[in-house]
């Protein structure tokens, strides 16, 4: 075949291709991602300083301090937001309100149960939350019908009258569990 | 051989000139790639460098659990969001090696993406746009061809929803401009 024949040959395609198919089919890329995940349901305690109360140092997590500082049953200073109830001559009381706050997620449930239990055995102080004693024998029920959201409890410390002076201390552990 | 050339030139100006090819892909001369990859920053991509890649959290929940390398959990009032990024590449290849692919189509890109299957419980996004399984939504209107463009992947699960297992595919399509 002649040169110019076999080019002719050739560039014809190209011409066809380029003036005869008009606007052209736009070219695509595809890809797929195929995304899992397993959600499981779970419940979150968390405390926080109330309004009227004392203010607790790390408010709004899982772990709190209540600092009272020195106090005495007679004078001396009560902070800000903590009430003291002198019962001569047996014994005296401080206490103050905070706030629990639980919530729930992926979990069919109306209410939960709270309870409290003290870190340490005290056989000389009375510890409470609201009307419920707490030890360190067993966890006492603070609620079993608790509403999700923020509620407000009373943490009172009586004590008495024949306790020597010094540091008393201890850590209180709650539980929240969606019913 | 000047022959040879002169034809060759012309061809070669055909190619450039016609109308018909400007803003269009010639579907014999180029083909589009699509492919995923594991940002550097999150989790690990099954099928990294694929056109089919997988994503798995595993067992996650809103308080508390594990957390993947490379995943944000966000925790609101009545949701929490799982989050990664991803990293999208499109290529652009010229079946006529001796053109480039930018001297025949726009150097940019569309890139859409659209829920496989349909899910009106959780809220599914990849870069703040909201996916949905009736039409396909816009990521980019004009990608850039070979670059690694980065992508955050949202899943927004309300407290509400029971425990189980939440799966989806989306479907990712890039189109030359």
């Amino acid at each position: 075949m002649p040169m110019k024949k076999l080019y002719v040959f050739l560039t014809l395609p190209l011409f066809i291709v380029t003036f005869c198919i008009g606007t052209a089919s736009a070219t695509t890329g595809s890809a797929t991602m195929a995304v899992t995940v397993t959600v499981a349901s779970s419940i979150s305690l968390i405390l926080q300083t109330d309004a009227s109360g004392l203010t607790l140092t790390n408010s709004g997590t899982s772990a709190v301090t209540a600092a009272f500082g020195t106090m005495s049953a007679y004078g001396g200073t009560v902070p800000t937001g903590v009430t003291r109830t002198v019962n001569a001559p047996t014994n005296w009381k401080i206490s103050t309100p905070f706030d629990p706050v639980v919530q729930v997620a992926n979990q069919t449930s109306a209410t939960y149960t709270l309870t409290a239990q003290l870190q340490t055995a005290d056989s000389t102080n009375t510890w409470a939350i609201g009307a419920t004693t707490v030890t360190s024998a067993s966890a006492a029920t603070l609620t079993s019908t608790g509403t999700y959201g923020t509620s407000a409890l009373t943490f009172s410390l009586t004590i008495p009258f024949s306790e020597t002076a010094g540091l008393v201390s201890n850590t209180i552990n709650f539980v929240a569990t969606a019913n | 051989m000047l022959r040879a050339t002169k034809w060759g030139m012309m061809a070669a100006l055909a190619l450039l000139a016609a109308p018909g090819v400007s803003g269009q892909c010639l579907p014999i001369v180029c083909s589009l790639t699509l492919t995923l990859q594991s940002d550097a920053s999150g989790m690990t991509l099954g099928g990294s460098g694929t056109s089919s890649a997988t994503l798995s959290f595993g067992s996650m929940q809103a308080f508390g659990g594990a957390l993947p390398s490379g995943a944000t959990k966000s925790v609101g009032t009545t949701n929490w969001t799982i989050s990664t990024p991803f990293d999208v590449k499109v290529t652009c290849s010229n079946l006529l090696t001796l053109l480039p692919c930018t001297l025949l189509l726009t150097p940019t890109y569309s890139l859409t993406a659209e829920l496989q299957t349909a899910n009106a419980i959780d809220t599914w996004k990849i870069g703040g746009v909201t996916l949905n399984s009736t039409s396909a939504s816009t990521l980019t209107s004009n990608g850039t061809y070979g670059a690694v463009t980065a992508y955050t992947f949202a899943l927004t699960i309300p407290f509400s929803e029971s425990s189980g297992t939440i799966s989806n595919q989306i479907n990712l399509l890039s189109v030359c401009n």
